[in-house]
């Protein structure tokens, strides 16, 4: 399954008028613990299913990615956070193991109900 | 049972693996918190010979394991939890998992040393953070504070310069102990400043870094300075808490050691934990050679093999 490459001018559609919670990985190329963190990134559009989706953000990609990141809060990366019809629920920060972030994740989820 | 169990894989503990399993050591290693070690948080290594053109540490450390598995070396990618180191065959553990080995190569690294001050572990990955390369960027129009005079501080501080609105160094002592190379650029760049002898007591803020708490260590004055991060450059801590009571080490927690041997027979150092002074690259990559070339004349003279 892909995942959505999210640029600044996609996140009022795909994150604020989403009716899905909207999961964001906060992410650059140029981020170690980012690479070491992929795999797992890649297995939770399988794990959340249709509860919620998965989106990133390359806060390297260009200035706008960056200065909404920054907007966002976000101080380091790979940062995750939830959101919830556009509003955020809470956040991951660093490296967690699979099932750390997925248990954090359905956790933050039950707020969007 | 193993020949050689190598805890780390950073530059020495993966060279280390490369040379055992060609000199046909049955050969484990034991990787730690992360492949490549301290590299694998580098962005762009510029100095290993070979590379003219440079490469980033994440696609040198693949290289480094990718070699040393084509000799047979095996991975588990965990922290060992605990060694014993009492009599031989030695035995080292991974969770409830044990595994014997004739010989040792301990190539732990070092962890970036804390301030121990309240907010730092709370606000750590919020503000408080220790890889420049990582995150500068997203200090883009912000405060910054970076801990420390030495060379990584100034190098640190000089790449964030590049984002940050200003980036504030606090330093314990009266000089900074950077390279002159450092010092005379961050010295003239208009968005660092210096605070010498002062300390940080506390990092301050909820959810995230808003400040710090200084001490002026002359008049003892204290302070609260408004920043969005604290970046942390005092140096390093050796990782060896779990050697401890093991192998002979001095007050510092260094391996004693007479080149890559330990006091135990059989039981080698290679890496950052027996190199003060050059810490490269290439410097880990030769120290993880001869713990290597060490460990199989060490095997060769046991009677048993």
């Amino acid at each position: 399954m892909s995942i959505l490459d999210l640029r600044y001018a996609d996140w009022d559609r795909e994150v604020d008028s989403s009716n899905t919670p909207v999961v964001v990985e906060f992410w650059h190329q140029s981020c170690p613990l980012c690479k070491k963190i992929e795999s797992t990134v890649m297995g939770l559009p399988t794990k959340l299913g249709e509860r919620a989706k998965l989106v990133r953000l390359n806060v390297m990609d260009s200035r706008e990615n960056r200065r909404l990141a920054i907007d966002k809060g976000v101080v380091g990366t790979p940062t995750f956070k939830v959101y919830c019809r556009g509003v955020e629920v809470g956040e991951i920060v660093g490296l967690e193991t699979t099932e750390n972030l997925m248990g954090t994740i359905e956790n933050l989820l039950k707020n969007c109900s | 049972m193993y020949d050689v169990i190598i805890l780390g894989a950073g530059p020495a503990g993966l060279t280390a693996a490369l040379y055992a399993a060609r000199g046909k050591l049955k050969s484990l290693v034991i990787t730690g918190p992360m492949v490549g070690g301290q590299i694998a948080l580098t962005y762009q290594i510029d100095n290993y010979p070979g590379f003219p053109e440079g490469l980033t540490g994440p696609e040198l450390s693949d290289r480094f394991k990718a070699h040393a598995e084509k000799f047979g070396a095996e991975f588990i990618e965990a922290e060992a939890t605990s060694v014993d180191l009492a009599s031989n065959p030695y035995k080292a553990w991974v969770g409830d998992r044990v595994f014997d080995t004739s010989s040792l190569i301990v190539a732990t690294g070092m962890t970036h040393r804390g301030l121990g001050v309240q907010g730092e572990d709370r606000l750590m990955g919020r503000g408080v953070f220790v890889c420049a390369t990582c995150d500068a960027l997203l200090y883009e129009d912000r405060k910054v504070v970076v801990v420390g005079g030495g060379d990584s501080a100034l190098q640190e501080a000089l790449d964030l310069a590049k984002f940050a609105s200003e980036v504030t160094i606090v330093h314990r002592r009266e000089e900074l102990r950077a390279c002159r190379c450092l010092t005379d650029r961050a010295l003239i760049e208009p968005r660092i400043k210096f605070l010498y002898s002062t300390v940080v007591e506390e990092i301050l803020g909820e959810k995230r870094v808003q400040g710090v708490r200084l001490r002026d260590l002359k008049t003892g004055e204290l302070k609260v300075v408004d920043t969005d991060g604290v970046l942390l450059a005092i140096g390093w801590n050796p990782n060896t808490g779990l050697l401890r009571g093991e192998i002979e080490m001095n007050d510092s927690g260094y391996p004693k050691t007479e080149g890559v041997k330990t006091s135990k027979p059989g039981v080698f150092v290679a890496g950052d934990l027996i190199d003060r002074n050059y810490r490269q690259v290439v410097t880990s990559c030769g120290s993880g050679c001869a713990a290597a070339i060490e460990a199989i004349r060490w095997l060769e003279a046991q009677p048993s093999h």
